[in-house]
């Protein structure tokens, strides 16, 4: 979804974004249950959950992994992000 | 326990949440409070409920005795992102106390009427109870 933004800040420059360690995944689905975005897509193929829309994935939510039952699902660090987000939002031009 | 008293606390999803653009939150609230003033014990905003920063403030104004309508993602998705706040403030998530909206993919219009349907409901099936 291009030209999405969070607070004024183009949300790709943000990279915040789930991982799925394939190992551990089960694809119980779980995290599609919680997500209300749509970030994720189950591959029947393989029985696995995959990430499919990285970018729907609101910016410093990571409650989908809590109901991870193999904590597969990981995120980037979510204080750095607050971090880089104050930085970009300094940055950021004034209207 | 059985009440007429509503409260409307949405959750906006961080106000950039995909399937909620096409709703102007404070069109949509600004609505809300004109349209129920003297209806609803209260209304508030909250960017993510389902944080734990939501989840507190659920937990210091959340009482017995109100059926708190939620204006926010689809109602399954609901029933487990707000559980820990309802918990926290020792509320149960049943009929009697919560009753969820789903804003997803929704316009302010569409969402505005399914909350008055809301409002309108809790208040006529109460009614209806009583007499």
């Amino acid at each position: 979804m291009a030209g999405r933004a969070y607070m004024g800040i183009p949300r790709d420059k943000i990279p915040w974004r789930p991982y799925i360690n394939p190992d551990e995944c089960i694809g119980c689905g779980a995290c599609m249950e919680t997500c209300p975005n749509g970030v994720y897509v189950m591959n029947e193929e393989a029985g696995k959950v995959e990430v499919d829309a990285p970018d729907n994935c609101v910016v410093v939510c990571d409650k989908c992994a809590g109901f991870c039952p193999q904590e597969a699902i990981s995120f980037p660090d979510k204080e750095e992000t607050k971090r880089l987000i104050g930085r970009l939002l300094k940055e950021a031009p004034r209207p | 326990m059985k009440t007429n008293k509503k409260a409307i606390l949405f959750c906006t999803c961080s106000g950039a949440c995909p399937s909620m653009t096409k709703i102007d939150f404070w069109a949509l609230a600004e609505r809300v409070r004109l349209e129920f003033e003297g209806k609803i014990e209260f209304m508030a905003l909250h960017p993510r409920l389902c944080e734990p920063d939501g989840e507190r403030f659920m937990s210091n104004i959340l009482k017995e005795g109100i059926v708190y309508i939620t204006p926010a993602c689809k109602e399954n998705k609901q029933q487990k992102l707000l559980r820990d706040g309802f918990e926290k403030a020792s509320i149960p998530m049943d009929a009697d106390h919560w009753l969820p909206i789903s804003m997803a993919l929704e316009d302010t219009d569409a969402v505005f009427q399914k909350i008055k349907a809301a409002v309108e409901g809790v208040i006529g099936e109460r009614q209806t109870g009583k007499e």
